[in-house]
């Protein structure tokens, strides 16, 4: 798969929430389902058993009910940054209706995507991120420029140093002998 | 789509030949960020789509060896602004059994200069200690008094 | 954090550094120039981000090259235009323009990209050590040289120069000869 054909996108979270305080971020939920047909049982007995206990629960999100003919049950969660998201619930028990409204209901309503890093901050550095003049030494503050001395390639022992050297001393050794 | 088309999906159709649909469609998959008729019409939109996929295979090997290469640049620039060379460095803590690998080390460099600081001066002093400091000491650029004051040889 | 815009001002901060291109081999000096207006003295350097510093080169009129290279060294030229191809030797550029060796071998060394003009532009080139005011209370630096610093025959003292083996004395007439060609005196009009 290419690069750009797989959606992705940075770790966040909605302005920190649940540091703190935390807010619910569905705000509106519809139960879509038919009256008749036999794969929205388990919505329809979710209905009957348990809504009224997630409406008191919860008494942050709307819920809505869609009773509509012969077509798939269905639920939809909106949130507050404006997405939706559909879970198709043809032929679930209601048990397993709960579980996905829980789903639905502790999402931050972010889109699922390939996450570039795994990890994110705010605060990247304690003692300060790199600078230039950082490991300057600080007698530099009062350099002057251009310095000629301290910037200059140590001198090496040169060729006409050795032979220098090497004269001397045979004219030592000459010198020791005659005598 | 239907159950039965899903069936149907690889066996030939009464004109001969299979349903091509299902190959475009694979190829729709890869081609929804395209622009213009490279997004819309299939002939197009398959060139394009080959040429991804052959790139995104070579950009796997890379992509890796351009953070290798990002990588050494940046530690070499940290650790010769200490005085140390990048090579002696990464000798030395493996010697003294420091376990930080190389991303994490050029990590140090930008946000914790301070650690990374003093596991240079760690690095020196072992040099140091085992008198193969002079021979390495000098690099481009760094502390004064480090390096400069001994004459190389 | 409200201040993160901020405190990246100080990361991606421009500095400004001297170097002193006397007895300086050019290739070799060029090499080190180029790390500083690339960037890559810096532990956050990235090929694509455009955090080079700005380099003053001084004493470009000071530069050094082995043996005859002055002579062999070349510099080829070619207008596009048939018969537009212009050799001219290190020695001769350098008497027209004494630091357009060091910036013809800088531009050589920096990555061949759409960085290298811009990176041309934050070096400052000059023939000797006299460097405007406003871009020397810039310099926060110095960039190390390259090669050994030679003793000149004339800062050697009389004595020192007596204490020297000679195998034999030069004659007082003798001079090394030097050939120059004929074309090699039109470079007169152009020098002022």
């Amino acid at each position: 798969m290419s690069g750009g054909s797989i959606p992705s996108n940075f770790l966040k979270n909605v302005l920190n929430n649940g540091i703190g305080r935390y807010v619910c971020q569905m705000k509106r939920v519809t139960f879509k389902f038919c009256k008749q047909r036999n794969d929205s049982q388990g919505t329809r007995d979710f209905i009957e058993n348990h809504l009224l206990d997630f409406t008191n629960a919860h008494p942050g999100v709307v819920v809505y009910i869609q009773p509509r003919n012969n077509r798939p049950s269905k639920i939809v969660a909106e949130y507050l940054n404006g997405r939706s998201e559909g879970i198709a619930t043809t032929k679930m028990p209601q048990e397993e209706i709960c579980q996905w409204l829980e789903h639905l209901r502790t999402r931050s309503g972010a889109e699922i995507v390939r996450l570039r890093k795994n990890h994110h901050t705010d605060n990247p550095s304690t003692q300060g991120v790199w600078h230039p003049f950082t490991n300057k030494d600080t007698s530099l503050n009062l350099a002057k420029f251009p310095d000629n001395d301290s910037y200059k390639v140590p001198s090496t022992v040169s060729t006409t140093d050795r032979l220098l050297e090497m004269g001397r001393k045979l004219r030592q050794e000459k010198l020791s002998e005659k005598s | 789509m239907h159950l039965t088309r899903q069936v149907l999906r690889n066996l030939p159709t009464p004109y001969g030949g299979y349903d091509i649909s299902w190959k475009r469609q694979m190829y729709k998959r890869l081609a929804w960020h395209f622009f213009g008729r490279r997004r819309t019409c299939f002939r197009i939109q398959i060139r394009t789509v080959e040429r991804a996929l052959r790139n995104s295979t070579f950009s796997g090997s890379a992509r890796k060896e351009f953070f290798k290469e990002l990588n050494t640049t940046r530690l070499e620039a940290a650790c010769s602004e200490h005085g140390v060379i990048y090579k002696e460095f990464l000798k030395t803590l493996d010697e003294n059994d420091v376990q930080i690998n190389k991303t994490m080390l050029e990590k140090l460099a930008i946000y914790e200069p301070r650690t990374f600081q003093s596991l240079c001066d760690m690095s020196i002093q072992y040099q140091k200690d085992n008198e193969i400091y002079t021979k390495n000491s000098v690099t481009p650029y760094g502390e004064l008094t480090r390096g400069l004051q001994k004459p190389m040889l | 954090m409200a201040n993160n815009r901020v405190l990246q001002w100080a990361t991606f901060a421009r500095t400004w550094w001297i170097f002193d291109a006397n007895h300086q081999c050019h290739i070799k000096s060029a090499k080190r120039i180029a790390l500083y207006l690339q960037g890559k003295h810096k532990p956050i350097y990235h090929p694509l981000s455009d955090i080079g510093d700005h380099v003053v080169v001084i004493n470009t009129a000071g530069i050094s090259m082995r043996n005859d290279f002055w002579r062999k060294w070349k510099y080829n030229h070619h207008t596009g235009y048939a018969g537009g191809h212009s050799v001219t030797s290190a020695w001769r550029l350098h008497e027209l323009d004494q630091t357009k060796v060091v910036e013809k071998s800088v531009y050589a060394t920096l990555p061949g990209n759409l960085l290298r003009r811009r990176m041309m532009r934050r070096l400052h080139l000059f023939t000797d050590d006299n460097v405007p005011d406003d871009i020397l209370q810039n310099v926060t630096d110095q960039i190390r040289q390259v090669t050994v610093v030679p003793r000149l025959i004339q800062e050697y003292t009389q004595e020192e120069l007596d204490a020297m083996p000679k195998l034999f004395d030069w004659p007082d007439d003798y001079e090394i000869e030097f050939k120059r060609r004929k074309e090699d005196d039109e470079i007169k009009k152009y020098l002022k």
